[in-house]
């Protein structure tokens, strides 16, 4: 009798035993689901932004290209001015009678067309862009919140891409260059600090 | 030797100061140049193009920011950062001064 009692005691701890165990696992199960989904989720909503960033600069190059491409037909037809319309393959007739809705809006748009292209808009903007930099660069100075250096150095950065206003914005790998031939020093006594 | 290692620290934590006021203010002056540029013109196509140009020169910086500063040096740029907010109480300080002076609320000799 008493071992068959220590048998069932021993069964039943073992039984609480398993039990418990079981929960942990299960708890385990489900944290690591709930970590693994949260992560995805994350995954899934930097994906969508990526990809929605992609759309957004890909729709905007076929704008650019389809201006550049509307620009270069326009000009066409100046130069070839009356009777060009009928030489030109059907997309570009469509373009240059949906463009204008007259006659005397044709001349003054497609002479306006001609004086200003997509290019140089962009180099305008760009060029505004640099401008409004340069002023905060020497607003921060004025105000103290930067050091001579800096603004040195920022500035000579903001002159070269303005300077190359024709080709993208690139006054970051100027920077960097003054950093690293600043910071080759630096990082051999990395360690001692 | 502790002499050497003091005149090497001060040599160093002006480099790295360098350094990271420049990343700050390059970082900080895109961002406004863009939100400046999108309120003085409205041709929404135009200036996002050339936002997204800023915008990866931002980038840029702020990947090397925390890559090669913030990470490595962390203590330093909170010393940076605690001596740009006293510059920038002080400076505050000093233009309220002048208004009051200007206004005619305090002398000469206070404002000195």
């Amino acid at each position: 009798m008493k071992e068959l009692t220590r048998k069932l005691e021993k069964y039943n701890v073992l039984e609480v035993d398993d039990n418990t165990k079981a929960h942990d696992r299960l708890h385990v199960h489900e944290t690591d689901e709930s970590e693994n989904g949260g992560g995805h989720g994350h995954n899934i909503q930097e994906k969508k932004r990526v990809s929605y960033k992609r759309t957004q600069t890909e729709e905007l190059n076929k704008k650019i290209e389809d201006s550049k491409r509307q620009t270069k037909i326009k000009k066409e037809y100046i130069e070839k001015k009356e009777g060009g319309i009928n030489e030109m393959d059907e997309s570009s007739r469509r373009i240059i009678q949906t463009s204008f809705s007259n006659r005397e809006d044709m001349d003054t748009d497609i002479n306006q067309v001609g004086k200003t292209t997509f290019e140089e808009i962009m180099v305008e903007i760009r060029l505004k862009y640099l401008l409004i930099l340069k002023s905060i660069y020497w607003n921060h100075f004025d105000s103290a919140q930067m050091a001579s250096d800096t603004f040195i150095a920022l500035n000579e950065a903001v002159d070269i891409a303005i300077d190359n206003k024709d080709s993208q914005i690139d006054d970051w790998s100027t920077i960097l260059k003054w950093i690293i031939t600043q910071d080759t020093d630096v990082r051999k006594y990395e360690r001692t600090v | 030797m502790p002499i050497l290692g003091k005149i090497f620290k001060k040599a160093f934590f002006s480099r790295i100061a360098g350094v990271y006021d420049i990343l700050v203010n390059f970082i900080e002056s895109h961002k406004k140049a863009q939100k400046l540029l999108r309120s003085v013109i409205n041709d929404n196509d135009f200036v996002h193009h050339i936002i997204l140009e800023g915008s990866e020169m931002v980038k840029g910086a702020e990947i090397y920011n925390k890559q090669n500063i913030e990470e490595v040096f962390p203590e330093v740029c909170q010393a940076i950062q605690s001596r740009t907010v006293q510059q920038t109480i002080l400076n505050k300080t000093m233009h309220q001064i002048d208004d009051m002076l200007h206004n005619g609320q305090i002398e000469d000799k206070d404002a000195a």
